[in-house]
């Protein structure tokens, strides 16, 4: 739950100025996002990664990461750039093909979860009383809940998954932070002026929600996305370490659980279990500072103190 | 403290327990085909390898009443929880669920509470100095590294201290809670308490340098809005002394909304330290779950899940009681 | 009220700057401002929001924060120099000499602690530890002389109103029994009633005190009828000073003149004018006399010259060359019937307010 990185943004630490995301003009927007390193750096990154994956799929051969493709337990030399696994699999390929499904179910998650948060975080916030009262706190709840756990009950029912299964699964719990995150800004953002203005010049409560309220939540909506993909990793990798989750697409967190089972560590194996953890600390660390980038961008006072 | 207050917080308590335990009876039955039936069957068909193999499976079928109604199956269900009955072990019958989980409970909420404890008051204390303007540059560099440990998972690092500290330098043991053999002596021994503190120094640390990074991002971002307070320009203007407008009036009011975090982020923490205690080979409820994983051990996985899920409603009780204590706005009571 | 007394004044401030920086250079909130105020004085500051009265008043405090900088000058409290003055000696200097009624009375208590501790917060950390029975009736005492019970010491912030929270700053900044008070439109966020009701409190306290004040009013009938002298500030510039009958009957400096006419009077059944135009964009002030822009008076020699400040008459200073450099305007009135001249441009300055409403 990656939302927890991102500070606690409440009424007060709104922007005074009234302009808003929408006014405030798309240049200068476009040179603050260009500007700021934490978000060039986070987006080279993780475009890199996903890049070199996808590009990598098509160049190495699937094939290297079957059982008994090559050599066992081989240290990395010019044939096996990553060496191989117990079982013979070539870590180079399985990393790069195992890169960009991880991020699928991030991605897939990511999305159903920002997007039932957004729904949800705007009725609630806009429309307040009983339904956000449940909203909100269901919420808190499905935050509380130690979501891995759950994961890991329904999966250990249903063991043989795809990724896709999976990427759905994570979703049930990847909605709450976003949704948080969505209802609090919404709350804020109503008591704005331009709100009742916009309902005195007769828009309707939808037309307000779309014209005025979204355009507005951007930066949070952008923010909820991105914590709730880096959230989907997380539990992906977390229950594959536990030896549940998708076992037939490589993919990164299925290389690791399979170094820990193969005691990669004692065995001083490090070429089978360094990769996949620095190819996870890239995807965690630049979603972060995307993330960071984000929240800068919504709360100015950040910015000044950050520099 | 108001009653509305408690019984609220109260309200909160249950129905968290109750969103859980829900979704650990649905859930089973989500999934293709009857799981449970399937559950017996297979242990039918292992029934040479389980001892007392038919008096098993009579349990299991009385309890999860197969043939009633969902609703009544149910309400069965929220009946034994509330007697924490979870049923038995499938792998160590005739042990109960119950008896199993409380052998591994207190490595479980000890390690956590301590980790937990420590990894909030650095993450506050440091995320409040970050911003504080006496604060030495070396210092806020120092924090700022810390800071960017925050999207680190725990398995990560705690993967990479098994690795580095534990076995390439050899300064720590990488696995277990006690040296292998080790038992208390009679009465106090000192001796077995150093040892165990010993072997559970690493796995708090991975917990600690994991978690303390979101603490001092979430801490940084209020610390900001409550140096522009007004009370922050009265306070220095009365010439209190820097180290009291810090603790009394900055750090006070910025830490409030850190505590609603705190409830907030503990089911992630729980989840993230059950993967550390697997890695660690730490005898708590994590590496239970990872056996009982192994062993298709469901009632004991439901029963490890359902018992987590009661210690963290219960943390969220206590700080959800201790709040209105430190936030004298929460319930408007007066001495 | 002794307007001449022979002895130094409580408070000195000569040629005092402070300036915002950012990256298109300096902002001068405050520029080369000189003043002083005696014992016992009550001295008011007026002129439009923005124009450096709250950010003279935190300099004498030494609390301008990042970005802004004092820049030079001197402020010489009973002789000697705050400004030289370490970090640890300034903090004692605070409250125990100078004490700050806040412009925010509303959000300058520390909500999580009750008024009790907020008080003997400045007592203890001043005067050192205090037995607790003496210090419970200090403090009762304190909140008794602003008019409130004793009980209000156990409670917390948002369990008062606001002319409590208000009256609750005066009794803090009294507590020490400083030689100056400041106060940052002490009633600004009040209703009128609560208003009257809480300046008298200050202004009983403060002569109780023999303290001096210094006073910022929002409200510039309050502030006339409780100042002993005023000035007049003008985009970080002390533009008039003057005892403050003298200053309201015959201001004399344009954009005085312009502000004084632009309060509604009930005697003379006439409606406020505004000053036309808007006060100077300080990134890139006009040159020189900061105010030509939106003079009637307004020569060449106005932009080409700073005026300075000269003194009219005895306790009376006010910086416009109408007064240092008379020959300069064509029509220029003689030294002796300059005030009447003056008093008719008032008139005009007045009309063209009325004009661009």
């Amino acid at each position: 739950m990656t939302t927890a990185f991102l500070p606690e943004t409440g009424p007060e630490s709104l922007p005074v100025e009234e302009t808003t995301l929408a006014t405030r003009g798309l240049r200068a927007s476009v040179r603050y996002w260009l500007g700021n390193w934490k978000l060039s750096l986070g987006l080279v990154l993780i475009i890199g990664l996903t890049g070199f994956s996808i590009i990598g799929s098509y160049i190495v051969d699937f094939d290297l990461t079957k059982v008994a493709a090559g050599d066992f337990n081989a240290r990395p030399s010019e044939e096996y750039i990553f060496g191989t696994d117990n079982v013979g699999r070539d870590v180079w390929a399985l990393i790069i093909h195992g890169i960009h499904p991880s991020l699928k179910v991030g991605l897939i998650a990511g999305v159903l979860g920002t997007a039932v948060g957004v729904v949800l975080g705007v009725v609630g916030g806009y429309y307040g009383g009983n339904t956000d009262a449940v909203i909100s706190t269901m919420a808190d709840i499905f935050l509380t809940i130690p979501s891995l756990l759950i994961l890991v009950v329904l999966a250990s029912y249903i063991r043989t998954t795809t990724l896709e299964f999976t990427a759905l699964v994570i979703a049930i719990f990847a909605w709450a932070g976003p949704t948080r995150l969505i209802r609090s800004q919404t709350l804020s953002l109503r008591e704005r002026a331009f709100v009742p203005l916009a309902k005195l010049s007769g828009q309707s409560d939808f037309e307000i929600a779309i014209k005025q309220i979204m355009p507005n939540l951007l930066p949070y909506i952008m923010a909820g996305f991105v914590g709730a993909v880096s959230g989907a990793i997380l539990a992906l990798v977390g229950i594959q370490i536990l030896g549940l989750g998708p076992l037939f697409t490589p993919n990164l967190g299925m290389i690791l659980q399979a170094a820990y089972e193969g005691a990669a560590i004692f065995r001083g194996m490090w070429w089978w279990w360094v990769p996949p953890t620095v190819a996870l600390m890239i995807i965690f660390i630049s979603l972060f500072l995307i993330s960071l980038a984000l929240d800068e961008l919504a709360n100015p006072r950040l910015r000044e103190r950050a520099k | 403290m108001s009653l509305t207050y408690i019984l609220r917080r109260l309200g909160i308590f249950f129905l968290i327990l109750w969103v859980a335990s829900t979704l650990n009876f649905v859930i089973p039955r989500l999934a293709p085909g009857d799981p449970i039936a399937a559950l017996i069957g297979e242990m039918e068909e292992q029934g040479a390898t389980v001892e007392n193999s038919a008096e098993l499976i009579g349990m299991f079928r009385e309890r999860f009443g197969l043939d009633d109604p969902l609703p009544i199956q149910y309400l069965k269900y929220l009946a034994a929880l509330a007697r924490f009955d979870l049923g038995y072990s499938i792998r160590f019958f005739p042990a109960t669920v119950s008896q199993i989980v409380a052998a591994a409970l207190p490595y479980t909420i000890g390690l956590l509470t301590a980790t937990s404890l420590i990894t909030f008051v650095l993450g506050i204390l440091a995320g409040a100095l970050l911003v504080w303007h006496s604060t030495p540059q070396f210092g806020r560099a120092v924090i700022t590294f810390f800071m960017m440990l925050a999207p680190i998972p725990y398995y990560l690092l705690a993967i990479i201290f098994v690795s580095v500290l534990a076995f390439s330098l050899g300064w720590f043991p990488y696995s277990g809670v006690v040296s292998i053999g080790r038992l208390p002596k009679e009465g106090l021994d000192l001796g077995f308490i150093v040892d165990l503190i010993y072997h559970s120094l690493l796995p708090a640390f991975s917990i600690i340098i994991a978690g303390v990074g979101g603490w001092v991002l979430g801490m940084r971002g209020m610390m900001v809005t409550v140096l522009g307070e007004d009370y922050l320009t009265l306070a220095e203007a009365k010439g209190l002394k820097d180290r009291r407008i810090f603790l009394r009036y900055a750090m006070r009011n910025a830490i409030l909304p850190q505590f609603t975090a705190l409830a907030i982020t503990l089911g992630y923490v729980v989840s993230g330290a059950t993967i550390v205690e697997l890695i660690f080979s730490y005898p708590g409820m994590g590496l239970r779950l990872f056996e009982a994983i192994n062993s298709s051990d469901f009632p004991v996985i439901q029963g490890i899940t359902f018992f987590l899920v009661v210690s963290i409603a219960v943390a969220i009780l206590i700080i959800d009681l201790i709040y209105p204590w430190l936030d004298p706005r929460i319930t408007y009571s007066r001495r | 009220m002794t307007v001449f007394t022979d002895s130094a004044p409580l408070l000195q401030i000569e040629n005092l700057r402070v300036y915002y920086w950012n990256q298109a250079g300096p902002v001068k909130a405050v520029d080369d401002i000189s003043f002083s105020i005696r014992s016992n004085e009550r001295f008011g500051f007026i002129g439009e929001s923005g124009c450096g009265k709250t950010t003279t008043i935190m300099a004498i405090l030494r609390l301008i924060r990042r970005p802004g900088r004092i820049e030079g000058g001197r402020i010489l409290l009973k002789g000697s120099d705050i400004l030289t003055l370490s970090g640890e000696e300034m903090r004692q200097t605070r409250w125990n000499r100078i004490s700050l009624i806040p412009q925010g009375a509303m959000n300058s208590l520390n909500p999580v602690m009750r008024v009790r501790d907020q008080i003997a917060d400045a007592i203890v950390t001043h005067r050192g530890a205090v037995p607790n029975r003496e210090l419970r009736e200090r403090i009762g005492d304190l909140l008794e002389t602003v008019q409130l019970s004793a009980d209000v010491a156990d409670m917390f912030p948002h369990e008062l109103s606001g002319g409590m929270k208000q009256r609750v700053c005066i009794a803090m900044a009294t507590a020490l029994e400083p030689e100056l008070i400041i106060a940052d439109e002490p009633t600004s966020a009040l209703d009128v009633v609560v208003q009257k009701a809480v300046m008298e409190t200050l202004i009983g306290v403060q002569e109780r005190m023999d303290a001096s004040m210094i006073l910022i009013g929002h409200d510039m009938g309050m502030t006339a009828q409780v100042a002993d002298r005023v000035g007049v500030m003008y985009a970080g510039k002390l533009v008039e000073v003057a005892d403050t009958r003298e200053l309201f009957r015959q201001p004399q400096h344009p954009y005085s003149q312009a502000l004084i006419s632009s309060l509604p009077s009930i005697r003379e059944k006439k409606r406020g004018g505004g000053i036309p135009g808007l006060p100077p964009f300080l990134l890139n002030p006009p040159d020189n006399c900061l105010f030509h822009p939106r003079c009637s008076h307004a020569i060449a020699f106005c932009q080409e010259t700073a005026p300075l400040m000269h003194r009219i008459k005895a306790g009376h200073m006010a910086a416009c060359h109408l007064h240092s450099a008379p020959e300069k305007f064509d029509s220029g009135p003689e030294s002796e019937g300059g005030h009447s001249g003056v008093l008719a441009a008032t008139a005009t300055g007045s009309g063209a307010g009325r004009q661009a409403r």
